[in-house]
């Protein structure tokens, strides 16, 4: 008891200290209002969520993905389907490559428009050439996924994360994240999961 | 005489490519990190197809091999494919004399161990973890380590 008194500010101290550690992770959460954007389309126009083509979209699944990562590759096919399934019901992919062009060529505009021509992308693919967007985000690695769901002139981060469970193995996929959430935005019910982790290639950011 | 001796460096060759460089799952990759003992671990999480990832492996090795005699062991967990073992993950170790510590981990739902490595952990890679226990302290770093830093760290953790 006696001790009580200097213990008091030891605590105290001790909280302001450990409070002087919580990071704040950069980057857009669930529930957070997202950005529009203009940026160019491997036709070489300008893409935004705005426009007149997308008027009746519900929301969007924005992809930051590239070329040349495995792990993008792996998910190409499945990022394809998440597109011809959902782009109906409203929600279309909208894919953006960040990666700098100097730390990664096989990542140039001129190789987006091969890539998207060679699987035939019916979304568009997007050239975040300043990085801007991409940061604003927090789109750490490729692939990574952040649905929006559109609400008067807003749009509001729904999900963030993987596509899914297994990279490698499509066939083995028990939780396809993105799926439920859309899934479930359709619905009109609450997201189960929310947001995921997933390992991906480190978005080559450009050097300051 | 001589097709005995193919078959038995075959055998060696074989069991230490078991040895060398094992698939694990994050049960073993958890002991790994819960270890409490006097040495210092530094786990770096890499593969073969990432750049930052071979751009940094110099500096671990060299630091590796500089500290040797000191109470500190350097892990390197790959996140390659398990179907690139053969064709990628183990011709890449043998280029890089990388014979100690090294593991490919077979865990493909990324969601359910990141954070159990470190809630810091955004999910790119070069990630690397240091561990020491005198006192308790565990260090993260989501990116490239250059020598300096890395070292730095390093020998500050170490006894």
């Amino acid at each position: 008891m006696k001790n009580s008194k200097i213990l008091i500010p030891v605590f105290a101290f001790l909280i302001l200290l450990s409070s002087a550690f919580i990071v704040v992770e950069p980057g857009y959460k669930p529930g957070d209002k997202a950005i529009d954007f203009k940026l160019k389309n491997v036709d070489g126009n300008l893409v935004s969520m705005q426009d007149e083509s997308f008027k009746n979209a519900k929301g969007f699944i924005i992809v930051f993905t590239c070329n040349h990562c495995p792990f993008s590759q792996a998910y190409e096919n499945r990022i394809i389907e998440l597109n011809s399934k959902y782009a109906s019901q409203g929600f279309p992919v909208i894919a953006i490559n960040p990666n700098d062009l100097d730390l990664s060529p096989e990542d140039s505009y001129e190789l987006m428009i091969e890539r998207a021509k060679e699987k035939e992308f019916k979304f568009p693919y997007l050239y975040d050439d300043t990085q801007a967007i991409a940061r604003t985000y927090g789109a750490n690695h490729t692939p990574h996924v952040f649905v929006l769901s559109k609400q008067g002139e807003n749009f509001i981060v729904k999900y963030t994360g993987a596509i899914d469970d297994n990279t490698d193995k499509p066939e083995d996929v028990t939780k396809r994240y993105v799926n439920d959430a859309i899934n479930s935005l359709l619905a009109g019910k609450p997201i189960a999961v929310p947001s995921t982790k997933s390992i991906g290639c480190t978005i080559k950011w450009k050097k300051s | 005489m001589k097709k005995y001796l193919i078959l038995l460096s075959l055998l060696i060759v074989v069991s230490s490519k078991a040895q060398q460089a094992p698939i694990i799952k994050f049960t073993d990759l958890k002991s790994l990190i819960q270890t409490k003992t006097d040495t210092t671990y530094v786990i770096n999480f890499w593969a073969t197809w990432c750049d930052p990832c071979i751009r940094e492996l110099p500096s671990f090795l060299q630091l590796e091999k500089e500290l040797a005699d000191k109470k500190v062991k350097f892990h390197f967990v790959s996140l390659d494919f398990v179907r690139d073992y053969d064709s990628q993950f183990l011709p890449f170790l043998s280029k890089h004399s990388m014979n100690n510590y090294v593991y490919l981990l077979d865990e493909p739902d990324y969601n359910s161990w990141i954070d159990k490595v470190d809630p810091h952990w955004l999910g790119s890679i070069p990630a690397t973890i240091v561990i020491s226990h005198h006192p308790d302290s565990t260090y993260f770093n989501e990116g490239e380590f250059s020598y300096e830093s890395l070292s730095k760290l390093v020998n500050s953790l170490i006894h």
